[in-house]
């Protein structure tokens, strides 16, 4: 008799909880918060320039280095790509801080993966960035630049990108003063310097957003064409449960008459924006509730926009070579010495253009309780093209990992074409167990 | 007499079978609601309700009572992985391959009797609550209106909104560990 999978999970579970006892410790390899050095001599300086950042007008504002990319220089075929020229526009809306001084603005680019990106931070004399305040820039209380090539692979920039056929609302994307996110994890900076920050694309029928302030609700108008919206709200208490946030992405409608179904996540507790108006021809109407306009917007039927289309195995070959690691890597990944990675070779049946398919491998052990692991190969492939990937983690041939499969699928970009007939494949698979060294 | 640990202290519990008691206790209700937001895709539930228990196995030392329920700790991280699969296409695993969780492997039409029973258990728990509580769980945990837009159209405050729902969620905690 087969077990119920609600008390597999379970099980799985309590064993995962007793490996993490035994090991003493949590396996969450998420960011912490980083601690934030205040360096004394500057106190009274800061005070001063921040001070005069925040909340005194926008002249005499001193700037300093550009936010840098953490990732390295952005490459136009891979990642997010780069902006495309002429792609980047900073968008004339502008939004006050709570405290005052320089405003806050998004900017929109456009990229050669395909992307729509938007930028979010303060605004000096017409350009995107963020203040060397709360512990960024080391308190330096000036303006740095951001920017339009800072995008793929930073956690230091207020960022969302989708691809051009999605509209978005993003909630709650927590930012202190500086411009800079706050990592959702480690001690919380105090309430006083965060904001809540809200923004989205609604596309071109969106006329207006309704929101949640401390004084009620409130109406503003979006950008003309993108449907471009930006909230800024002071964070009433630090320590409310906190999680980071998320958007709500959906096809835009091809119909001109049904607005994108934004709806899913107006009025939640954390999203403030609680309802969309659209103007649909002669019909002006709402999502969500505590609009002007009462009339309800006609929907269509909520689908959640996964593939339903079985995947089909390829087979292809793929060929596998074990590259030795160093001991120094092997002491690293807690594996002994010797340790390889895997340089796995095939040949691509479909061409990836964009950012909106991709080739994906994974790994999987037979041994009991071996982790899964798995990485996206992020870059444009030609069709025909002989794909080379280096793992992304190491192997010991002398453990389980000798029975690993490593497995390759191809995504097709059925998020930017819904209507796509390209199904998921199962690329190939092979055993490291037979790769050559 | 003894005294049950309430969702929170097994949270913080730190052991093995705290968390697997907090799964037992809690997973219907996080089922529900991942049902009410995923559609009717069994396969897809149990992959986010995998992922959403991994997560908080792996994060539980984050969780601070101080700032909510456990129960709402556990909708927090459900909903954030649902809109996260909708933004990527497929539901992240990340937290189940750290902790070395294999997939669980099953038939739809097996999937779906059994959430069809639970379903109708759930129904029933649901059912045996008094109707204000009922309501304000349904609206609020299930179908997740806004505490005030419950409260303006109930016609009652906002705290009473939440009182009744965690009212409702205690007594639902206290039918499915009575259920054998």
């Amino acid at each position: 008799m087969t077990r119920d999978p609600y008390s597999i999970l379970g099980a799985q579970l309590t064993a995962a909880a007793e490996r993490q006892e035994a090991r003493g410790g949590l396996t969450s390899r998420a960011r912490a918060w980083r601690p934030r050095r205040v360096n004394a001599p500057l106190v009274a300086a800061v005070v001063v320039l921040a001070g005069g950042a925040i909340a005194a007008a926008a002249t005499g504002v001193l700037t300093g280095s550009p936010v840098s990319n953490p990732a390295g220089p952005p490459v136009p075929q891979a990642g997010y790509g780069v902006p495309e020229a002429g792609g980047s526009d900073l968008l004339a809306l502008r939004v006050a801080d709570p405290e005052g001084g320089l405003p806050w603005g998004m900017r929109i680019v456009h990229t050669t993966r395909g992307l729509v990106c938007v930028q979010v931070g303060r605004v000096y004399r017409e350009q995107l960035g963020q203040l060397g305040v709360d512990g960024v820039f080391h308190d330096d209380g000036r303006f740095h630049r951001l920017g339009s090539n800072v995008l793929y692979g930073t956690s230091e920039a207020i960022i969302q990108c989708v691809l051009p056929s999605q509209s978005f609302s993003y909630e709650d994307a927590s930012a202190d003063r500086s411009g800079d996110p706050v990592p959702t994890e480690g001690v919380r900076p105090p309430a006083r310097e965060l904001r809540s920050i809200s923004f989205g694309l609604l596309g071109s029928h969106a006329a207006s957003v309704t929101y949640r302030t401390r004084s009620g609700l409130r109406t503003e108008p979006v950008s003309r064409g993108t449907g471009a919206y930006l909230i800024v709200e002071p964070v009433a208490q630090a320590g409310r449960q906190f999680e980071p946030g998320g958007a709500v992405l959906v096809p835009v409608s091809q119909h001109a008459a049904i607005p994108p179904a934004l709806d899913l996540r107006l009025g939640v507790e954390g999203n403030p924006v609680s309802a969309i108006t659209y103007r649909l021809g002669s019909l002006t109407c709402t999502t969500g509730f505590g609009a002007p306009v009462s009339t309800p917007c006609p929907t269509s039927r909520r689908t959640v926009p996964f593939s339903r289309k079985a995947a089909h195995y390829l087979n292809e070959p793929l060929h596998l070579t074990l590259v030795k690691d160093t001991p120094a890597v092997c002491r690293a990944a807690f594996l002994n010495d010797p340790c390889y990675r895997v340089l796995l070779q095939f040949k691509a049946p479909y061409a990836v253009t964009n950012a909106a398919s991709e080739y994906t491998v994974e790994a999987r052990a037979n041994c009991p309780n071996a982790p899964v692991s798995g990485w996206s190969i992020e870059r444009d492939i030609k069709r025909g093209q002989t794909v080379k990937e280096l793992s992304t983690s190491s192997f010991s041939p002398s453990a389980c990992a000798a029975t690993e499969t490593l497995q390759v699928h191809y995504q097709p970009a059925w998020l930017a074409e819904p209507q796509s007939t390209l199904r998921p494949s199962i690329v190939g698979t092979a055993r490291l167990g037979g790769a050559s060294r | 007499m003894s005294i049950e640990p309430s969702d929170e202290e097994l949270l913080a519990g730190g052991h093995a079978e705290d968390f697997g008691a907090l799964y037992e206790r809690t997973y219907p209700l996080i089922r529900a609601y991942l049902r009410r937001r995923a559609g009717a895709r069994p396969d897809l539930v149990l992959d986010l309700l995998a992922e959403t228990f991994a997560r908080a196995l792996e994060r539980r030392e984050q969780f601070d009572p101080q700032r909510g329920s456990a129960v709402a700790w556990l909708l927090g991280i459900a909903k954030h992985l649902l809109l996260d699969s909708m933004r990527r296409g497929r539901v992240a695993d990340e937290s189940r391959r750290r902790l070395g969780m294999e997939r669980i492997q099953v038939e739809d039409d097996q999937l779906e009797l059994i959430e069809r029973e639970s379903d109708s258990e759930l129904q029933r728990a649901l059912n045996r609550l008094p109707g204000e509580q009922r309501e304000a769980v349904e609206r609020r945990v299930l179908q997740e209106d806004a505490y005030a837009a419950i409260a303006e159209q109930v016609g009652c405050s906002e705290q009473v909104v939440r009182k009744r729902v965690s009212r409702g969620l205690s007594a639902l905690r206290r039918t499915s560990e009575e259920t054998p």
